[in-house]
């Protein structure tokens, strides 16, 4: 299983229901909202990812696999972006 | 039309006009007469009064028309991690039921909709307990969901928890970004938590609910700090609005006296003495309204007029963990000892099961059925209070704990309204006077001897 962390850098906040992140050294910024947002925030509490998947299967009314399929795909993309770095 | 003795004068209460004025023994005789045989008032200053008074004036009505709820309420769990001494829930004595995410759900759901269906814009989410955080992922996924599905829906909505602020800084950061407002329980400096509010292994929860209060005061969630008065420190009321002003940020502070247990039980605390706490509560009013941080009575709010105290009656639509739609989120057992019902209906299987009559019979818990507060100044206020912890059944002036502090409390903030804060001291170094006015069996205008 892949692990994941986020680069040192990064740091986020949430407003209004979006969540705004910034890499401190590039300079770079994001904003997620909806599943997205949600996505990254129940990560950030902490959640294992198998309990992310089933909130999120719940909050966009999908199966589970299609829960699971949503969230390696922002895994991906997060870490394409250079949000996410791989690691322990 | 009410008129409330103080000191050599009278105050004369309109509140449906919004009406205060403070007048003398003659021109509460020539009102008297004005509104017995309408006899006409010639004076200038009474003349005004007369015209404000509105005859076709709209009276508060109780809800109607179909169950929108005016917010929902969510309880994740009736499971707590501390053991307050006066708590009422009997926490701890058996396994706490968890609501299930499909439920949290399937409320979130039906309540949106059901917003929406009426033309709503806006929806209120609120979480209560036991500790709500004591199931923190029902939480964390009701809000997302309620985020998502009120922007689907093109709502705004607004997140409330009342928390006992037991909780790391992840959380304690989480909830400052996540939530609108934050009703954290806090009785006062930390000999007063740790005597009220320990841990269940008998530790103080004073530092770790000090960090949260000061972590939430720097958060854009509006705080409002929540202590409960007993006999213990109803005289500490003061100080404790002093050091909360000194201490944290709070938009507001409630001070909430102690409820006599139901069923009664042997306590280590009882319910403050009611003159008391009303005293006390002036006091400590005055030191955080000087702080800019608004003290909060409800029951006393001479701005709001209403004829249902709490959600009930208000079409609030609590939801239990085991799927209950009750409109009060105290426990069934401590409606039942009054002998209320307070479930309006059920969610099982993604269905939600409405029982109509039962939305009547919570309608039907308002002021206009509370004899007892008919003749009351407080009517539109307090309208009665609590349905569970506030029963006087008896004649008008059969004034019980809440009824005294709540009129104490109202006098000082309609005199307040009028810039007479020196009289109501005055006022209040006559005991005789004040029990005259306090007491008094009828405030209407046509009852009370001038």
């Amino acid at each position: 299983m892949t692990r994941y962390r986020c680069v040192p850098s990064l740091v986020w906040v949430q407003d209004a229901g979006r969540v705004l992140l910034v890499d401190q050294e590039t300079l770079q910024a994001w904003t997620l909202e909806g599943a997205e947002a949600a996505a990254w925030d129940l990560l950030a509490l902490g959640y294992p990812a198998e309990r992310v998947v089933a909130m999120l299967a719940l909050l966009l009314d999908v199966p589970a696999g299609q829960a699971a399929s949503f969230l390696e795909g922002r895994l991906a993309a997060w870490l394409e972006v250079g949000m996410l770095q791989e690691g322990k | 039309m009410f008129l409330v003795p103080v000191a050599d004068r009278f105050l004369f209460y309109a509140p449906l006009d919004s009406l205060i004025v403070l007048i003398d023994r003659t021109a509460a005789r020539q009102l008297r007469r004005y509104l017995d045989c309408r006899q006409p008032v010639t004076q200038g200053p009474l003349q005004e009064i007369v015209q404000a008074l509105d005859p076709a004036r709209e009276l508060p009505l109780p809800r109607q028309g179909d169950f929108v709820p005016s917010f929902l309420g969510l309880l994740p769990t009736r499971g707590c991690n501390l053991a307050c001494r006066y708590c009422g829930f009997a926490v701890g004595e058996e396994p706490q039921q968890r609501m299930s995410l499909e439920l949290a759900r399937d409320a979130v759901n039906w309540y949106l909709d059901t917003v929406q269906r009426a033309g709503g814009k806006h929806a209120e989410i609120h979480f209560f307990g036991g500790e709500p955080f004591y199931a923190p992922e029902v939480v964390d996924f009701a809000v997302h969901l309620g985020r998502t599905r009120a922007r689907e829906a093109g709502l705004t909505v607004r997140f409330e928890v009342a928390t006992n602020g037991v909780f790391d800084e992840r959380r304690c950061r989480w909830i400052a970004d996540n939530l609108d407002a934050v009703v954290l329980s806090l009785d006062g400096p930390p000999d007063v938590q740790a005597l009220h509010r320990p841990y269940r292994d008998g530790r103080s929860s004073a530092e770790v609910v000090e960090r949260t209060a000061e972590m939430l005061s720097e958060g854009p969630a509006a705080l409002y700090l929540r202590a409960c008065v007993t006999d213990a420190t109803v005289e500490r009321m003061p100080e404790i609005a002093a050091w909360f002003c000194e201490r944290f940020r709070p938009a507001g502070v409630c001070f909430e006296p102690l409820q006599p247990p139901t069923p009664p039980a042997r306590a280590p605390f009882e319910p403050p003495d009611p003159w008391a706490f009303g005293r006390a509560f002036v006091l400590a009013a005055r030191i955080l309204e000087a702080h800019g941080i608004e003290a909060v009575y409800a029951a006393a709010d001479i701005h709001t007029r209403r004829t249902s105290f709490c959600p009930v009656g208000q079409d609030t639509a609590i939801v239990s963990p085991d799927g209950t739609i009750s409109a009060c989120y105290l426990l069934p057992r401590d409606w039942e000892m009054r002998g209320l019902d307070l479930r309006l209906g059920r969610i099982a299987g993604g269905q939600v099961h409405l029982d109509r009559a039962a939305v009547a019979a919570a309608r039907a818990l308002n002021v206009y059925n509370k004899p007892h507060c008919a003749r009351c100044f407080c009517r539109w206020h307090c309208a009665g209070g609590c349905h569970v912890n506030h029963g006087p059944t008896g004649p008008n002036g059969a004034y019980d704990r809440l009824c005294i502090q709540t009129r104490l409390i109202a006098l000082r903030n309609l005199l307040q309204a009028l810039d007479q804060e020196p009289l109501f001291d005055a006022w209040l170094q006559d005991p005789s006077a004040v029990k005259r006015a306090i007491l008094q069996p009828s405030d209407r205008l046509l009852d009370v001897e001038v």
